[in-house]
């Protein structure tokens, strides 16, 4: 059901140095842009076909947690938190992020492409499927 | 607790433990049946001795004062020596004590305002992961890839003749890798503030965090790679610079902006991946 691509892989890797400062050697920019967000409301209509669906709330021992995706043309293109518990100590901007299931079609993706594992900043397991569960039906993709 | 998925002769599981997923993957011919049961054993006790979400774990008694360090076991002992190590070398930018005096810390059932209340998570998570790694060691595995929640410790290798090929989470792109390095015997952490529109906030200022969007340290101890990344993180714009004199880790930073800077030897690692070479088995 949701389609992961990995089309930005081969991209990312061309990086090629370009200058060298404080020791660290600066390299393309990322492609892609970084600083949309997406607001969460059941079915908003967008342009192009995109929808948003925002999950339940999911009440945890950790703290509440809700997922939205954006879907188009069937296909789920983005998964991401509307809240997240603060799951360590680290601050709330950077204590979890990352999506179980899309992860691990991206993993499965890379696979074929020979990845074995992928490093992240922390995410949260707790709620966050049952959340993205309830926004996967409202969008009819379950 | 549950098993979330298995695969094939017990060699592949992942858990959900500590609040994320931990995945352990034996690439071995042949390891013990019971070698994955005692390092993810190993994980629950963590948990059970380091949470902030547990009333009874020993961190909570020490949050709430009832023991004091010295009276902690050689574990957490251990755990809060590391982590003092590292406050001082990050000149206080990783700071589990600072974090344990977070309100949304403090009153957790773990939490406490006892003066020596920490709040070693950060740390706490690669450092299960080596114990992992030992444990597995023990029973006979050479050949492993455990992912504690996006923290990465790599031994031996994945197959005859080719090296760990390790993603790195695209901030912006949760479906893409911002990179991919080749690794030996090595342990790859990131921290990373990625999109979450005017969810974001840094809790100490209470505005979205500037400078830097995704740290990666690569070394050779995971907890410290995660600890240097955090603390390279909440340094923001200063955080490159930082990381660049840090003779123990290679670094990727991606900034606010877009722009990908990495160590020589960061770059090193991608430059295997980008052109893999059959290696003697």
């Amino acid at each position: 059901v949701i389609g992961a691509t990995l089309v930005g892989l081969a991209a990312v890797l061309g990086f090629h140095p370009r200058q060298p400062a404080d020791g660290l050697t600066a390299t393309s920019p990322l492609g892609a842009t970084t600083t949309q967000s997406q607001a969460a409301g059941g079915g908003s209509g967008a342009s192009g076909g995109t929808q948003t669906y925002a999950g339940a709330v999911e009440t945890t021992q950790y703290g509440n947690v809700q997922v939205s995706i954006t879907v188009k043309g069937g296909q789920v293109t983005e998964v991401s938190a509307v809240q997240l518990p603060q799951s360590d100590s680290r601050s709330v901007a950077i204590s979890s992020q990352a999506e179980p299931i899309l992860r691990d079609q991206a993993l499965a993706a890379q696979t074929a492409a020979g990845i074995d594992g992928v490093s992240g900043a922390t995410y949260t397991s707790t709620g966050y499927e049952a959340s993205l569960e309830t926004a996967l039906t409202d969008a009819g993709l379950s | 607790v549950s098993v979330v998925e298995t695969g094939d002769a017990a060699q592949w599981r992942k858990e959900d433990i500590m609040g994320t997923w931990i995945t352990i993957d034996v690439r071995d011919d042949e390891v013990p049946a019971d070698a994955l049961d005692a390092a993810f054993d190993w994980f629950r006790c963590v948990d059970a001795t380091f949470s902030t979400y547990r009333p009874d774990s020993e961190i909570a008694r020490l949050n709430r004062g009832e023991i004091e360090e010295s009276q902690a076991s050689p574990q957490v002992a251990d755990v809060l020596a590391s982590c003092r190590r590292l406050r001082e070398r990050t000149g206080g930018a990783f700071d589990p004590w600072a974090a344990a005096r977070a309100p949304g810390v403090r009153d957790r059932p773990g939490g406490g305002q006892a003066p020596g209340a920490v709040e070693p998570a950060a740390y706490v998570k690669g450092w299960s992961a080596a114990g992992a790694w030992q444990r597995l060691e023990a029973a006979g595995a050479r050949n492993v890839l455990i992912d504690a929640g996006g923290d990465v410790l790599a031994r031996g290798r994945p197959a005859p003749g080719r090296r760990w090929r390790i993603g790195i989470q695209h901030p912006g792109r949760l479906d893409r890798m911002a990179s991919v390095v080749e690794i030996d015997d090595l342990a790859v952490a990131t921290s990373g503030s990625y999109r979450r529109g005017a969810h974001i906030v840094d809790p100490e200022t209470g505005k979205p965090p500037s400078g830097l969007q995704s740290v990666t340290c690569v070394g050779s101890d995971l907890a410290v790679a995660d600890a240097l990344s955090t603390a390279a993180f909440a340094m923001g714009g200063a955080g490159a610079a930082w990381l660049a004199r840090q003779s123990d880790v290679e670094a990727m930073v991606i900034t606010t902006d877009g722009l990908v800077r990495v160590t020589p030897g960061f770059d090193a690692l991608q430059r295997n991946a980008d052109s893999p070479q059959e290696l003697p088995s």
